[in-house]
């Protein structure tokens, strides 16, 4: 089994969990487990998303523990990271991986020529959105060109427009369309994949003045995964120890969270319930008038 | 001045019918277009059917070339009927969303338009669901499923129960009383195991005095209140699919009566235009947005409600109410689209005519076995005053025709009167070509989907409006017959058997001919379409199971429902009509004539694959 995430770095539950317009990321808590992320202090982007890789608190990080991508990406195993890693220049994996936003540029990627060609000066709104729609589609071609063990995209833009665009309805039209690139994600995907969405803390709009970030979420599904519905009291150090679990990995001693399937049997993954073949044409011609 | 194109489609329009009341100056807007260019007879395809003849509209091929080729297809492996317009998509995984996809092939001509930077506004279209990725906007027509799937499937409440479910209907019994509450049956929830129905509740109190019926909808409005024999504007509801997911469907409330049962009925759960199920328009907000503009409107490609006519649901004062309401929704859109039109090309079809025709022929044909039974008012001239309505829907668009537009208006086949209907299933029992298991003989009670045939000994069956297939080796799973001689042996037995098939009870021939299909369509898609087409007599057409793969209880029996009018016969016999407000070129056009004739207008070539010739002399 791989691993796809889709990061959605300061996605809050309370408008994901919440709206029911973002029909594809329903669908998904539909399918799997799904839950709060407690945030913890603000330490920036990078040191968190390397947290959840590691499985190691900010305090603890230590560059040269094994994160998940890496483990994955043994002998012929390869991983993709887009937007991030550790800082720029970009991480070294065996693999391709982009730097965090907002690099760009020819030396900004791991091979080279991944990487587009540094757009016009444009206000910050245009370059976050163009940013954001490069980095998915991005995402989607790199996903269908080979199979990847680990692969992992993180969009920004939900803490670039928080951060420094404070417009409500920009925000609110921002999530719909992130839901539509999710949508556009689970096309590629095969039965054979655990996908996880994470945000591992959310950006609250207006930001309360000295406020700690506000929660992160996580929607999880795999096929052999026991869970499934509102799961509380799970950390961002969880992710990545449920993950190995799940794909029958064994759980580095270096790593702080823990599984939460740990111990628990899993699914055996097996066919639906077939639908009734002929019931469900007969009920397409329903109506049909002329029969 | 930009160039504009303007095709009103008025489905199913009879010319004899048009002739005499053009005759009687009784269609003055018609008259008029005629008087600024021509009139004509117009060549329809084979089959004569809506899907089929609209295809040909949009790619300007036969329908070899688009691949549709009768309403119902089905598949070789199993042989079962299935919807011939859009395919249903499993997931290719758990995680991807099932999918739609527009069986038409072929390249409509709005596509060369978009080409060329030319926008278009295409609605109602039928095959065009999901949509065309079109410059301009698009709404889908005929193919637009219901919200469960079905072409159109309502629900009866009745405190009856006696009443039992008839064709494509859900019955739903009261409790005693005046007020109840009972639910309203939205989409199949085939993600719970075992798969159930989505409900919203609904509150219903009768009022014997005031002789009304109030509805708490738990939808929006939150609460209406009807009188005997009336509909209601449409009322969203919001059906839980799980605790996370919904989806929400429009539909209409028809109060019967109080008397001496309380019955009312909801129509088919239409995709609420504001959030559809599937893709209903391009841009996908398209549809939303006309909504917020003008009101709901039904999205159902079938949108006059047959079914409730059919099954005795409400009579045909309650239907023609409801194909006013259909007709009143798609003419405000027309003039809303006309009004903000500068350029480029324009296409409405009003299904209308269609459907008011299927279900009041029989008040107009003295010879029907339906002839005036069971009506309480004489509606013997109700096609014609359909045809006046149609004639009015003109007028407004007259005004928007200047030397720099022309203007077509066409419909896609003609009409006749429905008698009759010939069970070529049982024929070819008959004739030792299709053998059934355990010595059993034809009848309804064989059920559908050929489910007492015994394929190892059957050479062809008939399935869908007209079409016969061999059960070839190779292509149907389990044929046994061979290609070639074997094949050819059994084309001619049917070919010669069926051809002026005499009907013993009226002394008419009930088939003219039957064609094979190599002699009728040639492209890409040849091999869906049947291998053989029956071409019936006016008066005559296939039974009602036959189509879906089933048998009716005599060879050729009376038409005993009030679908008493139809247009699946020889083609050659319904050809539709077409006025322009230029002088034609040709003297037989065909509608596959249409695309190269608006390419031509508006400058754009036509394809190498059209099959049509351009109606305008060249300017």
């Amino acid at each position: 089994m791989k691993i796809c995430v889709l990061g959605l770095d300061g996605a809050t539950p309370d408008k994901i969990f919440q709206d029911e317009r973002m029909v594809n990321i329903r669908r998904l808590m539909d399918m799997g487990v799904y839950g709060r992320i407690k945030s913890g202090p603000d330490v920036g982007t990078i040191p968190t998303w390397m947290s959840m890789g590691a499985s190691q608190s900010h305090e603890m990080l230590d560059l040269n523990s094994r994160a998940i991508w890496s483990i994955l990406a043994d002998g012929n195993s390869r991983t993709a990271l887009l937007g991030l890693t550790a800082d720029f220049p970009p991480y070294q994996v065996n693999g391709v991986s982009f730097a965090s936003f907002p690099a760009s540029g020819p030396t900004a990627t791991i091979p080279v020529p991944l990487a587009d060609p540094d757009p016009a000066p444009r206000s910050l709104s245009e370059q976050i959105s163009s940013a954001s729609h490069t980095r998915w589609q991005t995402a989607r071609t790199l996903y269908s060109s080979q199979g990847w063990a680990y692969f992992q995209v993180v969009d920004l833009g939900l803490q670039a427009l928080g951060a420094d665009f404070s417009e409500p309805t920009a925000i609110s039209d921002y999530y719909l369309w992130l839901d539509e690139q999710v949508g556009s994600m689970l096309e590629l995907l095969d039965d054979e994949t655990l996908l996880l969405v994470l945000s591992p803390r959310g950006v609250e709009v207006p930001a309360p003045a000295g406020a700690p970030p506000a929660d992160g979420l996580f929607v999880l599904i795999a096929p052999n995964c026991p869970l499934t519905g509102e799961y509380s009291g799970a950390t961002l150090l969880d992710m990545a120890p449920t993950m190995l679990d799940l794909i029958g990995y064994g759980i580095p001693p270096s790593m702080q969270g823990k599984s939460l399937v740990a111990q628990m049997q899993k699914k055996q993954s097996g066919p639906d319930a077939s639908l009734d073949e002929e019931a469900l044409l007969r009920e397409r011609l329903a109506g049909l008038g002329y029969i | 001045m930009p160039k504009k194109v303007i095709v009103i489609g008025l489905d199913g329009l009879e010319p004899g019918i048009v002739d005499a009341m053009l005759s009687r100056a009784e269609l003055p807007n018609l008259a008029k277009i005629r008087q600024s260019g021509a009139y004509s007879r117009l060549k329809t395809t084979y089959p004569a059917q809506t899907p089929v003849a609209w295809s040909s509209f949009a790619t300007g091929t036969n329908p070899g070339g688009h691949g549709i080729f009768d309403f119902i297809s089905r598949d070789p492996q199993n042989r079962l009927p299935d919807a011939a317009l859009s395919r249903f998509e499993r997931p290719k995984s758990m995680f991807a969303p099932p999918r739609v996809v527009n069986q038409r092939q072929g390249r409509p001509f709005w596509l060369s338009l978009t080409q060329a930077g030319i926008p278009s506004t295409v609605l109602r279209c039928p095959c065009t669901f999901p949509p065309d990725e079109l410059k301009g906007n698009m709404l889908s027509g005929v193919g637009v499923p219901d919200i469960r799937g079905s072409q159109s499937k309502g629900t009866f409440y009745t405190q009856d129960r006696a009443v039992h479910a008839e064709e494509s209907e859900q019955v739903v019994y009261l409790g005693a009383g005046l007020d109840l509450s009972t639910k309203v049956i939205g989409p199949r929830n085939t993600a719970k195991a075992p798969a159930a129905d989505a409900v919203c509740d609904i509150r219903v109190r009768a009022d014997k005095s005031s002789r009304k019926l109030t509805i708490e909808t738990g939808g929006s409005p939150a609460k209406i209140e009807l009188s005997e024999g009336q509909w209601s504007d449409w009322v969203r509801f919001k059906f839980k699919l799980s605790m996370l997911q919904s989806v929400t469907g429009i539909a209409r409330f028809y109060f019967r009566r109080l008397d001496p049962h309380l019955e009312f009925y909801v129509s088919a759960i239409n995709f609420d235009p504001g959030a559809p199920l599937f893709p209903i328009s391009a841009p996908p907000d398209y549809a939303k947005t006309i909504s917020e503009k003008l009101g709901m409107f039904s999205t159902l490609g079938m949108a006059e409600d047959h079914n409730g006519l059919n099954n005795g649901r409400f009579d045909e004062q309650a239907y023609l109410q409801h194909c006013d309401l259909v007709l009143r929704e798609r003419e405000q859109l027309m003039r809303f689209e006309l009004d903000r039109m500068k350029e480029g090309f324009f296409f409405m079809l009003f299904d209308t005519p269609d459907r008011l025709q299927h279900m009041m022929w029989r008040f107009r044909d003295v010879g029907h076995p339906m002839h005036n039974r069971d009506a309480d008012r004489d509606f013997t001239t109700r096609i014609e005053q359909h045809y006046q309505r149609c004639d009015a829907l003109l007028g407004p668009v007259l005004e928007h025709v200047d030397e720099n537009t022309l203007l077509i208006v066409l419909s896609d086949h003609g009409f006749n009167t429905f008698r009759r209907a010939f069970d070529t299933n049982t024929w070819l029992h008959q004739n030792g070509l299709l053998a059934l298991q355990d010595g059993k003989k034809p009848g309804v009670d064989l059920g559908e989907a050929f489910a007492a045939v015994d394929w190892s000994r059957t050479s062809a069956y008939a399935l869908g409006l007209g079409g016969i297939y061999l059960n070839l080796k190779g292509r149907e799973q389990g044929g046994i017959v061979g290609e070639g001689t074997e094949a050819e042996r059994v084309r001619n037995a049917i070919q010669s058997g069926l051809a002026g098939h005499p009907d013993a009870v009226t002394g008419r021939p009930a088939i003219r001919s039957v064609s094979r299909r190599e002699d009728l369509y040639s492209g890409a898609y040849v091999d869906r379409a049947p291998d053989l087409l029956v071409n019936f007599h006016p008066g005559f057409r296939v039974a009602w199971k036959t189509a879906v793969g089933g048998f009716a209880n005599d060879l050729i029996e009376d038409n005993t429902r009030k679908w008493s009018g139809d247009h699946i016969v020889d083609p050659e016999a319904v050809p539709g009509m077409l006025f322009v407000n230029r002088a034609l070129q040709c003297q037989d056009p065909s509608i596959l004539d249409l695309a190269p004739t608006v390419l031509q207008y508006l400058g754009v070539p036509a394809s190498g694959v059209m099959e049509g010739k351009s109606l305008l002399t060249a300017e």
